[in-house]
């Protein structure tokens, strides 16, 4: 068993990717070893329940698999590239499975958004550790915690915007216009640290 | 529409970024993206952006063993080791055969092929509809369930909007209840309604939405699943009664 490698260490994880296009079964074990983890953890936060976040990041790894001689450094990280992949196919599974999420938690669909939207609950504190973290604070300050809410939902559970009104009790055009306003600030802050494309 | 557009496009970009779009404007969009190199860096710079919140994001625990597991059972049970060489868009060098380049397990690919050759030239072995004077069915499944055994049979013709199915094995269909057929691609895992149907016997037709070519072209996989009559569910029932190769034959 190979040691597990940072899954920050991106050169590792794109000369992997460029073996695992030539089908090299031992660069896909590796960058498996690398990043399955921290997969795992994404899907997870978007669908709530390990068997079905396990479900999400085998799909994933298929197509890592079958898609590896798609990924183009000049396009991003491949660590970013990866994690696009893992959380479009648990937000795929979370929306067409949420009937069942909702029985899984044995609760209603209103008392579950509701419970993501708590103030001081999952999502909105790992948005304020994220943003701690990438020292924007007092650019992302801007945001009203309305805004700061319905980014928080949108990203890391991958709630529709028809949920995130819901959950918020606000009328849809509004919860829209909510996440367009964070993910904009975000990126102007991010582009103030020279961590984003202008 | 002009896709372009920068103020459309940087949206749309955020969008699919995100994961907000709905399913058929992704799709759309997604092709706008493949054949965009503007409309692709526009996506990547904002999956850049929502990179940066996974610094906030809690660990969970290691995958459990018999994920990995899955994975190489889905990529390389029954196949020798990869041959080395793929072209650019990752497919297996032609070394291999149809199979490499078709990227089909090559005892699927035999046993599809096996299957054509009944289903063409002996249609009614099956009780499948006969080909006589028009083109041999095209795309051909043979699905099997979770023990191996061989449990469902299509074709269609490429051009035709039918898709015959014929049941190997007895399957009850409970009331209220339509098998249904799904399709998917190496490149893209997520199954695709084709069909179901709930009369009982062993052959049944479904009209297709489109000719078959339009709708299983890119199609390397098939498969079975119990859903409830009258819905079109976006994804199947897992596990799947059966599974097998969508072959295209000519």
């Amino acid at each position: 068993m190979p040691p597990r490698n940072d899954p920050n260490d991106n050169d590792d994880l794109a000369r992997w990717l460029s073996r695992i296009a030539l089908g090299d079964r031992r660069a896909f074990e590796q960058l498996y070893r690398a990043t399955s983890g921290a997969l795992l953890s994404i899907a997870w936060r978007v669908l709530q329940h390990r068997d079905l976040a396990e479900e999400a990041l085998q799909d994933a790894f298929v197509k890592v698999w079958h898609s590896a001689g798609l990924y183009d450094a000049r396009l991003g990280l491949p660590m970013t590239w990866l994690i696009n992949i893992v959380r479009h196919r648990a937000i795929d599974l979370r929306r067409s499975r949420s009937a069942a999420l909702v029985s899984a938690h044995g609760e209603d669909d209103s008392e579950r958004l509701a419970a993501l939207a708590a103030p001081g609950a999952g999502p909105e504190q790992w948005l304020d550790t994220a943003i701690e973290r990438i020292g924007v604070q007092e650019c992302m300050g801007q945001l009203t915690p309305a805004q700061r809410q319905a980014l928080a939902l949108v990203y890391y559970q991958g709630l529709t915007h028809v949920e995130v009104a819901r959950a918020l009790e606000a009328p849809l055009g509004t919860a829209k216009a909510w996440v367009r306003r964070g993910l904009e600030y975000l990126r102007t802050c991010l582009q103030g640290r020279g961590m984003a494309a202008s | 529409m002009n896709y372009l557009r920068p103020e459309l496009l940087d949206a749309l970009a955020r969008s699919h970024a995100l994961g907000t779009l709905s399913p058929g404007a992704a799709r759309r969009f997604t092709r706008v993206v493949a054949g965009s190199a503007v409309a692709a860096q526009a996506v990547a710079d904002w999956q850049g952006v929502l990179q940066t919140l996974e610094q906030g994001a809690p660990p969970a625990p290691e995958p459990r063993p018999r994920v990995w597991e899955a994975v190489q059972q889905r990529l390389f049970e029954g196949t020798p080791a990869p041959a080395p060489g793929r072209d650019a868009r990752g497919r297996r060098a032609p070394a291999g055969g149809l199979a490499a380049w078709l990227g089909w397990p090559a005892g699927l690919v035999a046993g599809a092929l096996l299957s054509w050759s009944v289903l063409v030239l002996r249609p009614q072995a099956f009780d499948m509809e006969a080909a006589s004077g028009v083109a041999p069915a095209s795309y051909v499944g043979v699905l099997q369930d979770p023990q191996g055994h061989a449990l469902l049979a299509t074709t269609a013709r490429r051009r035709g909007t039918v898709l015959t199915v014929r049941l190997l094995r007895p399957v009850a269909i409970e009331p209220g209840h339509a098998l249904t057929v799904w399709a998917w691609s190496d490149a893209d895992p997520t199954p695709r309604r084709v069909g179901g149907w709930t009369t009982p016997g062993p052959t049944s037709t479904l009209t297709l939405g489109a000719p078959a070519e339009a709708l299983l072209g890119k199609m390397t996989h098939l498969g079975l699943s119990n859903e409830a009559a009258g819905t079109a569910p976006a994804s199947p029932t897992r596990p799947f009664l059966a599974e097998g190769a969508c072959a295209k034959v000519w």
